[in-house]
């Protein structure tokens, strides 16, 4: 039985309305109390508004599925608005249960191709092997034997994409965090906007299938003659997840040959290619016995522009130096940093920046990083983002393509840390 | 000259087949019946033997379409493994799909045919009825393997699903979105409610409901009146036996 999904838009406004009427009153008990406390305890206070809130904005956002949990996963890795056992359920959700039954699937199917799913393939398995991120994947056999991994989405997905993000804006709105969020709900739009187009994701698949050619990855062949914008069709590719991998093996040596293989994944495409997947998913890997990776999603890739390539390195570069003047350049000519801004703000965002910088380059620092050893790295890390916090509102011209990437690359470092793997980061291109 | 059965029903075929054409070409009102059987080939008089009005072939097609439904139904090898909702949702999706070559035609002609006077029910009551078969059909098996509870209002609920295939094709006939995803999303979710409530038996609770009801209100209150009525009754036989 399915659960109930409130699918039509009265439904989710009131959903949503409910939640600001909910966060907009814890935000009104605050303002009451706020006169009587002292400024510690009104900090204290101020924080557990803010627990409450991103409780309520999780379990609505849980709610409303797809899109909203998309945006739970983005939020996540951004910011500490979501306390830490939410992320862990976040976690459970990369492996969802199939929303479409059978009889859905069988009219996607026949519909894309205008006859019977059993006239299109020899043999369609209507039960999905695996979730992808706003559909299913189900396994199919051709005519000629070949075995086929079928992608397909909810239908009229787009519309129900740009709704939820309009109810969520306004659901945000009213919060005290909305300067912070509202970006991000534009972002996770538009991620999911590229993830539901299947012809696009082909186009990457044949992109990076020819020119990322690299020992231990596999990628798929699309089948075109099997493809419709809603409907895509690969080769199956073999492995297992790599979360369920790793509660499956804890051999340090197969973790950390892992581990090296998909930062040479990012390393390659980013440097080699321009190109990067923009939003790294566990459930996107898959790991054979040979510890070979099968890249299965191409949804959301992002390229970049050669000279900011370039720029982005020299900043890793010149990390580790003291050089505040060359820092500083660097962060305006990439758009970081606004040269409007106010000469204070300025240098205390610079400051920042090159803490960052210096914390980074402490991967570089040994021929192996240890991320067991270095248990407080990623720690570190955020406690000097979220100082940077404070200063978001200046970030309104900020480079997306810096934050896209910034968040690409520490995704995989957060997974190295949970690995607790020891890989190699000084690579050619950076040191 | 006596013809086989196969060529009467291949000659009501191609009758239906060109009302349709003629219908699409311009509509019900200016097609006549002898423009539809010189467009089938059909003999003037011969039309007749088939069908009395060109309003009864219009029913024709209709009833027709059922039988094409279950055909195309029984094609789908695992159909006999899919849960009621899934069998439901696929008799939905399968009908629509047989529609869309005609829709032109249903677009001029559903709606007249089927949001009718009572005094030409008679005319949807055998098409209504190869509906309600099917939906009988596919309720008594999953009572069968306890997928749902019986049903106590089962005609009911069969009849509110016929007022709701009428719904769902009228809005298909206005969804102007790609491969009516509209349409199949509105099926999703609709469907997804009722049979969450056939499963919970929830008919079956509101009965159980009015029973207790009945019984422990309606009937309590009527054993009062029945005393009293005893009571009357008691005092004028009294009276009548003149004690």
């Amino acid at each position: 039985m399915q659960d109930s999904i409130p699918k039509h838009r009265l439904s989710r406004t009131l959903s949503t309305s409910q939640m600001a009427v909910k966060i907009g009153g814890n935000q009104l008990g605050m303002m009451i109390k706020r006169p009587f406390l002292s400024e510690d305890n009104q900090k204290e206070a101020q924080k557990k508004t803010d627990r409450k809130n991103a409780a309520i904005l999780f379990n609505t956002l849980a709610m409303l599925r797809g899109t909203a949990l998309k945006a739970a996963q983005l939020l996540s890795l951004e910011t500490d608005i979501l306390p830490e056992d939410f992320r862990q359920e976040l976690e459970k959700s990369y492996h969802q249960v199939p929303p479409m039954n059978r009889a859905l699937v069988r009219k996607i199917v026949s519909s894309a191709f205008s006859k019977p799913v059993e006239e299109v393939f020899n043999t369609f398995d209507l039960t999905a092997f695996a979730a992808a991120s706003l559909g299913q994947v189900h396994k199919a056999v051709d005519g000629k034997g070949r075995v086929l991994a079928v992608k397909i989405q909810y239908p009229d997905i787009s519309k129900t994409i740009s709704s939820d993000i309009r109810l969520l804006k306004t659901a945000v709105r009213p919060m005290a965090q909305s300067a912070l969020l509202l970006p991000i709900l534009d972002e996770v739009e538009s991620v999911l906007m590229a993830e539901t187009d299947y012809e696009q994701e082909a186009e990457n698949i044949r992109f990076f299938k020819s020119r990322l050619v690299m020992p231990g990855v596999r990628m798929p062949d699309v089948f075109p003659e099997y493809s419709t914008p809603q409907v895509l069709t690969m080769s199956m590719i073999s492995g297992t997840a790599l979360n369920q991998w790793l509660s499956e093996h804890q051999d340090p040596e197969d973790k950390n040959r892992v581990a090296q293989t998909l930062h040479d994944i990012f390393l390659e495409g980013f440097y080699g290619l321009h190109r990067i997947h923009a939003d790294p998913n566990p459930g996107n890997f898959l790991i054979a016995d040979d510890l070979s990776i099968g890249l299965v999603d191409f949804g959301c890739v992002k390229s970049f522009d050669p000279s900011f390539i370039s720029l982005y390195r020299q900043l890793i570069r010149t990390g580790s130096t003291q050089d505040k003047q060359a820092y500083a350049d660097l962060l305006e000519a990439m758009n970081i940093v606004s040269p409007q801004l106010a000469p204070g703000i300025r240098d205390e965002l610079i400051h920042l920046f090159m803490e960052i910088g210096q914390w980074f380059h402490t991967l570089y620092r040994d021929e192996v990083f240890d991320f067991a050893k270095n248990h407080d790295f990623i720690e570190t890390g955020k406690r000097i983002a979220k100082q940077m916090q404070r200063y978001r509102n200046h970030f309104t011209s900020c480079n997306p393509d810096f934050v896209f990437l910034d968040r690409t690359r520490y995704g995989l470092l957060r997974l190295f840390e949970k690995m607790q793997v020891k890989i190699r980061i000084q690579n050619s291109y950076e040191c | 000259m006596k013809i086989s059965k196969q060529q009467k029903l291949e000659n009501r075929r191609k009758i239906i087949e060109s009302a349709v054409d003629l219908v699409i070409e311009k509509d019900l009102k200016s097609a006549t019946m002898r423009e539809i059987s010189r467009h089938a080939g059909i003999a003037d008089a011969t039309i007749y033997n088939y069908f009395p009005t060109k309003e009864a072939i219009v029913y024709g097609y209709y009833e027709d379409r059922f039988d094409h439904l279950i055909d195309q139904i029984k094609a789908i090898d695992e159909f006999h493994t899919f849960s009621f909702q899934e069998q439901l949702q696929t008799v939905f999706e399968t009908k629509l799909e047989l529609f869309t070559a005609d829709r032109e035609f249903l677009q001029k002609t559903f709606k007249m045919t089927f949001f009718t006077l009572s005094q030409h029910y008679a005319r949807i009551k055998p098409i209504k009825a190869k509906f309600v078969a099917i939906m009988d059909d596919l309720f008594e098996s999953a009572i069968e393997v306890e997928e749902i509870p019986e049903q106590v209002f089962r005609e009911l609920i069969i009849q509110f699903f016929w007022e709701y295939y009428i719904g769902v094709v009228i809005y298909w006939l206005n969804d102007r979105s790609d491969r009516f995803e509209e349409t199949t999303v509105l099926i999703d979710k609709t469907m997804d409610l009722a049979c969450s409530s056939i499963k919970a038996g929830i008919g079956n609770k509101i009965f159980d409901i009015g029973i207790f009801l009945f019984k422990n209100h309606i009937l309590g209150r009527m054993e009062l009146i029945k005393d009293h009525v005893d009571t009357i009754h008691g005092i004028k036989k009294k009276f009548m036996e003149g004690r």
